[in-house]
């Protein structure tokens, strides 16, 4: 899969660029809007990171060309400037989603895995783990045939793992995730510990491993 | 009191004062010179006098004339003379009864048919109080219509003059200088109020300017900071991907972690307090208050069972206009705070009804005097995790969009209450 990110802040997107590589995308990175519009000129991408403050100009005017020029693109906006009307704008201009900054890399990471799901058409909708398969147009969640009755949060929570397996994903990076735009209003990190204490509890009653592992405090590792 | 009622008080004050004064000076100069020209009258009838006594029957008081006159014998002769004012009682016939009057009394010594007598004339003066009382009556309703029309043409003219002044109030009362434009003050021909105006545009547009300024520049610095937060999380992220790290430092980098969070946090709850203050949420909408508390109280559930809490409802329908964002971080620094406040075991009591919603919580007992906990950054040092700025926003919010909010701490619980 195909990314471009578009940002000119090097050390911002060279740490974006070498997270997602390592997770097996193809990233290529530009500084400019000038640079995103030769590029986006001449390939296509899977989906494409525009940050809104660019030295030439606002990565705003971008989404609309890329949106007309390149269908199956998703646009997620990355943005130092949450504000509202830039949101409303980013996605009636035709964005997929709007992260504000400063994000955790496991969030991007699990945006873009339900981008690609939602603009997927080849069956890939199903998200499997072992004994574990989510239907994500269902919001179902069965391990071994069995359907496991998750809340809200438990859902969000599962996905969010299966988007960053084999990754330690900070306690904070969790919280955020859970309590979406009003994460930093909130102090709640206690809250976590008994989602994922849930979580764990339904998944290895319903006959599956234990996947979810506790890295020294400092958050949560998903794997075998 | 307005300016005017204070300076018609005084010109009252002052004009009743030289009124009084006047009509004192007037009937103490008229009585004067009415009883000196009665004195002179009484001295004159002294001969005609002395022609009729010698021709009649003495007694000790007869009436002669209008005069009654009184005789007393004496034995030396003096050359004394006196005047003065009596009250002698006389029979007043249309009245039918006895009656006092104000005489002149005129007492001399003189020899009636060579026998010293002691001789007092009095004479009638009632008709000089009847003059003495037109005359002031007449001058003093002249006066005080003077003064009546004075006060009118004082008041008239004051309304007229101050108009510029008061449309100046106006403009400073509907000021702000979070506001764009500019006051536009009434002009004036009077120097002081077009000297006054001319400060006050000097004074609203420095505020004005220096108000933007400080915006501009809290928001930016909140932006900035975005940036370098955002690289050293995303590097926290890229750290924390190497496998196999001893167990230190994955402590260190979750204490990195946590500062990090707070700190992204704190800058955009600033950010937020901000907006809020700038009325950046222009999207109010009608917001059911007992369905969102009921949402947000299952979003904590957890947190609640954690920590044993019972909690107790008693939700009436309501319905404000707000935006669905502050409705939401409203209820959630509320409700949260009910929580993180609370002991294990205890007990959140959340009433809502009559536009009121209470929440009250036990707890220990707050180090903060009750007024403060609203304030930003103060915070109960007990907690660590808390940024303090939660009740400031929830303040901030309320101040916004007119709602009452107090805080009281009774005896083992808490008790916040919010009129809608």
């Amino acid at each position: 899969m195909k990314i471009l990110l578009i940002e000119d802040e090097p050390d911002l997107a060279s740490s974006i660029s070498s997270y997602l590589s390592a997770d097996g995308y193809l990233v290529e990175t530009v500084r400019t809007l000038a640079g995103a519009y030769g590029k986006s000129g001449v390939y296509e991408y899977d989906c494409v990171l525009i940050d809104i403050g660019l030295p030439d100009g606002s990565g705003l005017d971008l989404v609309a060309s890329l949106k007309r020029e390149h269908h199956r693109a998703g646009i997620i906006i990355i943005s130092a400037k949450d504000s509202i009307n830039d949101r409303i704008n980013g996605l009636d201009l035709g964005a997929d989603d709007y992260l504000p900054k400063p994000f955790h890399l496991a969030e991007l990471n699990a945006r873009i895995r339900a981008l690609q799901r939602r603009k997927s058409f080849d069956g890939q909708r199903i998200i499997e783990f072992g004994k574990i398969l989510v239907n994500p147009v269902e919001q179902s969640v069965t391990v071994a045939g069995s359907l496991v009755r998750l809340t809200r949060s438990e859902y969000n929570l599962l996905l969010y793992f299966l988007a960053n397996p084999n990754r330690v994903i900070t306690k904070e990076s969790v919280a955020e995730h859970l309590s979406g735009d009003n994460a930093d209003l909130l102090d709640r990190i206690d809250f976590i510990y008994s989602h994922v204490k849930n979580l764990r509890k339904k998944l290895v009653d319903a006959g599956a491993s234990d996947y979810i592992h506790s890295v020294y405090g400092v958050g949560y590792k998903w794997s075998q | 009191m307005k300016l005017l009622q204070r300076s018609s008080r005084y010109y009252l004050f002052f004009s009743l004062l030289i009124f009084a004064v006047i009509a004192l000076a007037l009937f103490y100069a008229l009585r004067y010179s009415l009883n000196h020209t009665i004195d002179e009258l009484l001295v004159n009838t002294r001969q005609p006098l002395a022609r009729e006594l010698s021709a009649r029957p003495l007694s000790s008081r007869m009436e002669i004339m209008d005069e009654i006159v009184e005789l007393q014998p004496i034995s030396v002769l003096t050359n004394r003379q006196t005047f003065r004012d009596t009250l002698i009682e006389i029979y007043d016939i249309e009245e039918a009864e006895l009656e006092f009057e104000p005489y002149r009394k005129y007492t001399y010594d003189a020899l009636i048919d060579d026998i010293p007598y002691r001789i007092s004339i009095s004479l009638s003066t009632v008709e000089n109080e009847d003059i003495i009382r037109t005359v002031l009556v007449v001058v003093i309703g002249g006066l005080l219509l003077f003064l009546l029309a004075i006060n009118l043409l004082n008041r008239y003219l004051s309304i007229r003059l101050w108009k510029p002044f008061y449309g100046t109030v106006a403009e400073i009362k509907a000021f702000s200088a979070r506001q764009s434009t500019a006051p536009a003050f009434p002009p004036s021909e009077t120097d002081e109020f077009a000297d006054l105006n001319q400060e006050l545009e000097r004074m609203t547009d420095q505020m004005q300017r220096e108000y933007d300024s400080l915006r501009r520049f809290t928001e930016n610095a909140s932006h900035e900071i975005q940036t370098p937060l955002a690289i050293i999380r995303n590097h926290l992220d890229i750290l924390l991907r190497t496998p196999d790290r001893p167990e230190q430092d994955y402590r260190n980098l979750q204490r990195i972690s946590e500062a990090v969070s707070r700190l992204g946090k704190l800058n955009r709850t600033l950010l937020l307090l901000t907006k809020i203050e700038h009325d950046q949420f222009p999207d109010a909408t009608h917001v059911e208050v007992s369905n969102l508390l009921r949402e947000k109280l299952e979003q904590l559930t957890s947190t609640i069972a954690d920590k044993g809490i019972t909690v107790t409802t008693d939700l009436a329908p309501l319905t404000i206009f707000l935006p669905p964002a502050l409705a939401d971080v409203l209820l959630n620094n509320l409700l949260s705070n009910a929580i993180r406040h609370n002991q294990v075991g205890g007990m959140v009591l959340i009433t809502l009804g009559g536009k009121q919603l209470i929440i009250e919580n036990t707890g220990p007992t707050n180090q903060l005097a009750d007024h403060k906990v609203f304030d930003r950054f103060r915070k109960d040092s007990t907690l660590g995790d808390s940024l303090g700025l939660g009740l400031a926003l929830v303040k901030e919010i309320c101040a916004r969009y007119g709602y009452r909010i107090r805080y009281e701490q009774l005896e083992k619980s808490h008790r916040v209450s919010l009129q809608f």
